[in-house]
């Protein structure tokens, strides 16, 4: 499975329009094959929206476009609002849940950080080994890395919070116990640095499978 | 209504991994060779938004104030010795709002969120306006720290920072604000033809460091 990330910036305040225009055109669009969650951030760069669709493979990322653009059923116009689009194809580590419609909102925090070159392998292996201690304290939509788009060298990790007072209870309390962020430092698995860390919070869309 | 200071907002970019090392050092050089010769009027982590970063804010009457009180904390062995973990700094002078409450030390959070909203050259009028005209009805919900404009920096923007003392406290005031129609003041003014045009927003929620004034 690869997932594509598609981030809009949009015109201030315009982002209620635009989803309701995606959300008229989402029931087509989904019998071609359904997005994984759509989001809009209400934390960090506001006025965007962030859309993932999960695909078998490029292949079958393309094939689904051309139909749905040939069907005329998709994207829906929503052109005069939008600022700038982006896309980044991402891979799941090894570790990482299959993204699944149903409940594990309505907060959601996108994680984004930037590592060294070739620490990447050191990286996936140290997560995976601190995951089943952080999952107990609640649940993981997905890790993943870039692997084609504008920011290489980059993983995102996406966290489902029923509040933010929830989240920051349960990271106090992965930090105090040492559970959680996985150690960085040789001798806990392996040494590897990260050079810029970044979050937003999402809400999700009435019509994202994901809520 | 109206006040003579200016705010100097300072973001620093740190390292990740480095900020409390980096707080701990800023703490202890400001008590011991920055506080005697201004007091800062904030320092927080960034909590949401981009990481692993400061965000300072230094109240002056004016630049030359700021310059001469710089000048006499340098010799004091100012700035503090945190450049080793440092990636990037900024610098910019902000000026209030007419209508702008001025930042004192108290306690207001553990939460603050600043909103960075980068507006059309020329809309700065009609956005202090608006703002000037919705700020009390809003105010009764709860306090604002601070609205400012950028006068040197990142142009066209303008900043406003809210605080609260948890996340169910700020859905709740955004939930009255938003029914009541309130607030934001622009979307009430966009129907009756009013409005200021915006490029871009963005918010970060900040919490301060241990030894900031504003808690």
């Amino acid at each position: 499975m690869i997932y594509e990330i598609r981030t809009y910036d949009l015109k201030p305040r315009s982002q209620p329009e635009v989803e309701k225009r995606f959300g008229e055109a989402y029931e087509k669009r989904q019998r071609l094959s359904a997005p994984a969650a759509f989001w809009h951030t209400d934390i960090g760069p506001l006025d965007q929206l962030v859309h993932v669709w999960p695909y078998l493979g490029l292949a079958q990322r393309d094939r689904v476009q051309v139909e749905a653009e040939k069907a005329k059923v998709w994207p829906p116009d929503i052109g005069e609002f939008v600022v700038r689009m982006r896309s980044d194809i991402m891979i799941p580590f090894p570790c990482s849940p299959e993204l699944k419609p149903g409940k594990m909102g309505p907060c959601f925090e996108m994680c984004t950080y930037t590592y060294v070159s070739g620490h990447l392998p050191t990286i996936m292996r140290v997560w995976e080994a601190a995951l089943p201690g952080r999952l107990k304290l609640g649940p993981l939509c997905g890790i993943w890395y870039s692997e084609l788009g504008g920011n290489l060298y980059n993983f995102i990790h996406i966290w489902g919070y029923p509040t933010l007072d929830e989240r920051n209870g349960i990271l106090d309390q992965a930090r105090a116990s040492g559970i959680w962020p996985p150690s960085s430092k040789a001798g806990d698995g392996g040494a590897y640095t990260l050079l810029a860390q970044e979050n937003k919070i999402m809400a999700p869309a009435s019509f994202s499978p994901l809520q | 209504m109206g006040h003579s200071m200016i705010y100097e907002l300072r973001t620093y970019d740190f390292k990740p991994g480095t900020l409390p090392e980096v707080e701990k050092r800023f703490g202890e050089d400001y008590d011991k060779k920055r506080k005697k010769h201004s007091e800062l009027a904030a320092i927080w982590r960034t909590h949401i938004g981009p990481l692993n970063q400061l965000v300072h804010i230094w109240p002056y009457h004016d630049l030359e104030e700021r310059e001469r009180v710089r000048a006499a904390a340098y010799k004091d062995g100012w700035p503090p010795r945190i450049a080793e973990f440092r990636l990037g700094m900024r610098s910019d002078i902000m000026i209030p709002f007419p209508n702008a409450p001025a930042l004192k030390p108290g306690r207001m959070g553990p939460y603050f969120e600043m909103c960075i909203c980068t507006y059309v050259p020329g809309e700065l009028p009609a956005i202090m306006g608006l703002w000037e005209a919705a700020l009390p009805a809003r105010l009764k919900l709860g306090p604002l720290c601070g609205v400012w404009y950028t006068d040197i920096g990142e142009l066209n923007t303008f900043v406003h920072i809210w605080p609260f003392q948890s996340f169910s406290q700020r859905d709740e005031i955004r939930a009255k604000a938003g029914a009541a129609g309130l607030w934001p003041p622009s979307v009430k003014s966009d129907s009756d033809g009013g409005g200021y045009k915006l490029l871009a927003r963005k918010n970060t929620i900040l919490i301060p460091a241990s030894f900031s004034p504003l808690q």
